[in-house]
């Protein structure tokens, strides 16, 4: 089997779709979070594919920052959502209204 | 735009991994089962009961929960964590990055000391 | 590669002495007792002082760290900008506070790091640094806007500044993914000579580009990606918001600026249509949408949603004739002092009165402090950009570099919601001056003296650089 750029072009849209579909539909905070890093991981699966078919390592290195970046935000979003759910207890978002006005 | 090969992946060189997953699956499936089909199963209450060293369980498992406290230590672990996969590049090629390598690693590895004093003056490692 | 030479680490002298700073103000806190209170505010101050000194009397400029980074005029302005807000703030954001019991440190380095974010992002070279400046501005400031977590708005703005801000994150590093896919590398240079000998019709970068376009926008708040803003611009403290609205934009701004008009303008049939349909969009609905809000929070917010169509205008123009970028940068120095001193003024007029930000809390004003009813009208004028104000010049630049770049109508529609933006603004200027104070209202006590003179200061400089905007714009026109 001869595995081109398009076929990782095409899971990482996937993936990035599933996590797209996620922070849209999921109403839970947690839930949320964890799309956000999937679509994140696709963005690295991507960097990875490209940076062996461009024939640079440019975008592994890329995928260095970005997987610090996504711990990073990890740390700061569920300290914000342990915040929530100490006052709450529970980590559902139907309250704030996101993306909605 | 792409100037590198397509990877190929030859099927006959990736039988033996299948056949690994075959039996890995397979013998899990096999014990579950035949765990399932053979053992008897006499169940009574004192079975049922989370075992806590032989004493009377006291409250649900629910009712303490993970403390808080916990999540901080968890959060410190995940950023140290990752963060020092920023050593392993370095590592790799730190015959090349000479001195220039070895100060910027220094100045990183510092800032990630300034914080970690800050949290243990700030007690998140300490356990009350 | 990794010689010394190539490093040129004296340009990146601001970036580097404002990160210190941030460092220094965690280790006094975590070293010090909690008297040490008054050293983070002189750590921040010297930082601060010493790297906007560095940013205007540059030691060496140019490419830094093989190319990753870039000191030009576009990031000394930028500098500038993001170190003046954050002068400010420090000078005169002392008695906030104290009286909302912010902690000290924590809001100190956390700006610092925020500002070496912003700094990064106005000042990168590739694509790597565009993304970690603006994740760094964006964590801090996720962070600073959960400072006051003791309220229900503090608590639910954090949650949905991170919530939507990391989705934008995602779709900005798909975008550039996709670019690097297409382009073969991430320096921002590179990127744009690669394109002059590539076939840009190609859905690989157009689609790279419009990502990357939605993640900016998003950060930007820009219409239709806005809904997140007078949510959390009025659920965070005010003296965060004071910070995000301004210096964040502001780097955010040069940052897309950055991206897109060098490294991506051969690419410019692609975005150019998404640009001036949501510059479009943002005027209207900003500008319709502060009309009817009772809070002054929430009507700043909609007025930067507004403002921020106008400076696409001024982008979409640079994406013609790179020169219109000086438009863009003039325009951000007043936009960025007259909303940090709009917000800390605001915040300590409302603590006099009902304390929950709204429009009727500057009733009787002018009886009570004509000084400060002075400076608020002087600011609010020069935001309608009526002249004599440096926001009159500001948005004169930017319409008529739309004009220039043959986009009339957007031009025109800038001018025309500009219009409707004056009754906004002017109601809180009849408020102060033609009405009385509500019926038993507290007496008024004077505001802390380094917060009128700091505010007095900076209404000051919009007057002077509205009638010689050349002090600022000589420095923007440089790139």
């Amino acid at each position: 089997m001869v595995l081109g750029p398009n076929h990782f072009l095409l899971l990482a849209l996937v993936l990035f779709g599933i996590g797209v579909t996620g922070v849209l539909v999921r109403r839970n905070a947690l839930v949320i979070l964890m799309s956000v890093e999937l679509m994140l991981n696709a963005v690295n699966l991507l960097l990875v594919a490209f940076s062996h078919y461009n024939g640079n390592l440019a975008g592994q290195a890329f995928t260095f920052f970005t997987m610090t970046v996504a711990a990073a935000e990890v740390a700061v979003g569920l300290a914000i959502i342990v915040m929530l759910y100490r006052h709450r207890l529970d980590t559902s978002i139907e309250h704030i209204r996101l993306f909605r006005h | 735009m792409f100037s590198q090969e397509a990877l190929v992946f030859d099927y006959p060189n990736l039988i033996p991994l299948l056949i690994l997953f075959a039996l890995a699956g397979g013998m899990c499936a096999a014990m579950l089962l035949g765990a399932r089909l053979l053992g008897p199963k006499r169940m009574n209450p004192v079975k049922a009961q989370a075992f806590e060293c032989g004493m009377d369980p006291q409250g649900t498992a629910r009712e303490g929960g993970v403390r808080t406290r916990f999540y901080l230590v968890a959060i410190s672990f995940i950023v140290f964590d990752i963060e020092a996969i920023f050593l392993y590049p370095w590592a790799v090629s730190f015959k090349q990055l000479g001195s220039v390598g070895l100060v910027s690693v220094l100045i990183f590895v510092v800032a990630l000391f300034i914080g970690l004093y800050y949290e243990l003056r700030k007690g998140v490692f300490s356990w009350k | 590669m990794s010689d010394a030479s190539s490093l040129n680490l004296l340009s990146l002298l601001p970036e580097m002495l404002v990160a210190l700073a941030g460092l220094l103000v965690i280790l006094a806190n975590a070293v010090g007792r909690d008297s040490a209170d008054g050293a983070h505010r002189w750590i921040s101050l010297l930082g601060v002082l010493s790297a906007l000194w560095f940013t205007l009397n540059p030691l060496a400029t140019g490419a830094a760290m093989s190319g990753t980074a870039v000191h030009d005029g576009l990031a000394m302005a930028g500098n500038t900008v993001i170190l003046a807000v954050l002068l400010l703030l420090l000078l005169g954001g002392e008695s906030y506070l104290k009286s909302r019991r912010i902690p000290l440190a924590e809001y100190h380095s956390l700006s610092l790091f925020a500002a070496t974010g912003m700094m990064s992002l106005v000042s990168a070279g590739d694509l790597v640094t565009v993304f970690m400046g603006i994740e760094v501005l964006s964590i801090s400031l996720y962070c600073m806007a959960a400072l006051l977590n003791e309220e229900e708005g503090g608590r639910e703005a954090a949650l949905k500044y991170f919530l939507t801000g990391s989705f934008a994150s995602g779709f900005l590093l798909f975008g550039m993914a996709l670019v690097f896919g297409f382009t073969g590398t991430t320096n921002l240079d590179a990127i744009a000579h690669s394109l002059t000998s590539l076939d840009t019709d190609n859905w690989m970068l157009i689609g790279g580009a419009l990502l990357m376009l939605i993640g900016f926008l998003f950060k930007v708040s820009v219409a239709p990606f806005h809904n997140w803003a007078p949510d959390v611009y009025d659920g965070s403290p005010a003296i965060v918001t004071a910070f995000m609205s301004t210096a964040a934009k502001a780097a955010a701004f040069t940052g897309l600026a950055r991206v897109f008009v060098p490294a991506l303008g051969e690419a410019a049939d692609a975005w150019i249509p998404m640009l001036a349909l949501c510059a479009a969009l943002t005027m209207i609905l900003g500008n319709f949408s502060a009309l009817v809000q009772d809070s002054f929070k929430r009507m700043l917010a909609y007025s930067g949603v507004a403002h921020a169509g106008y400076l696409l205008l001024g982008i979409l123009a640079a994406s013609s004739d790179s020169a219109h970028m000086a438009s863009v940068l003039f325009y951000l120095l007043p936009y960025a002092l007259i909303n940090g001193v709009l917000f800390l003024v605001g915040a300590a007029i409302s603590r006099q009165r009902s304390g929950k930000n709204l429009l009727d809390d500057f009733k009787g004003l002018a009886a009570d402090s004509p000084l400060l009813a002075i400076l608020i009208t002087v600011c609010l004028l020069a935001l309608a950009g009526i002249p004599p104000t440096a926001g009159f010049v500001g948005k004169f630049y930017l319409f008529m570099g739309a004009v220039d770049a043959g986009h009339v109508g957007l031009a025109c529609l800038g001018i025309l919601t500009s219009v409707v933006s004056v009754y906004f603004y002017l109601r809180v200027i009849v408020y102060a001056w033609f009405h009385k104070a509500p019926a038993g209202s507290a007496p008024w006590t004077p505001l802390d003296g380094g917060l009128v003179l700091v505010t007095g200061l900076s209404a000051l400089l919009l007057l002077v650089l509205g009638v010689w905007p050349n002090l600022w714009l000589s420095i923007t026109a440089t790139i």
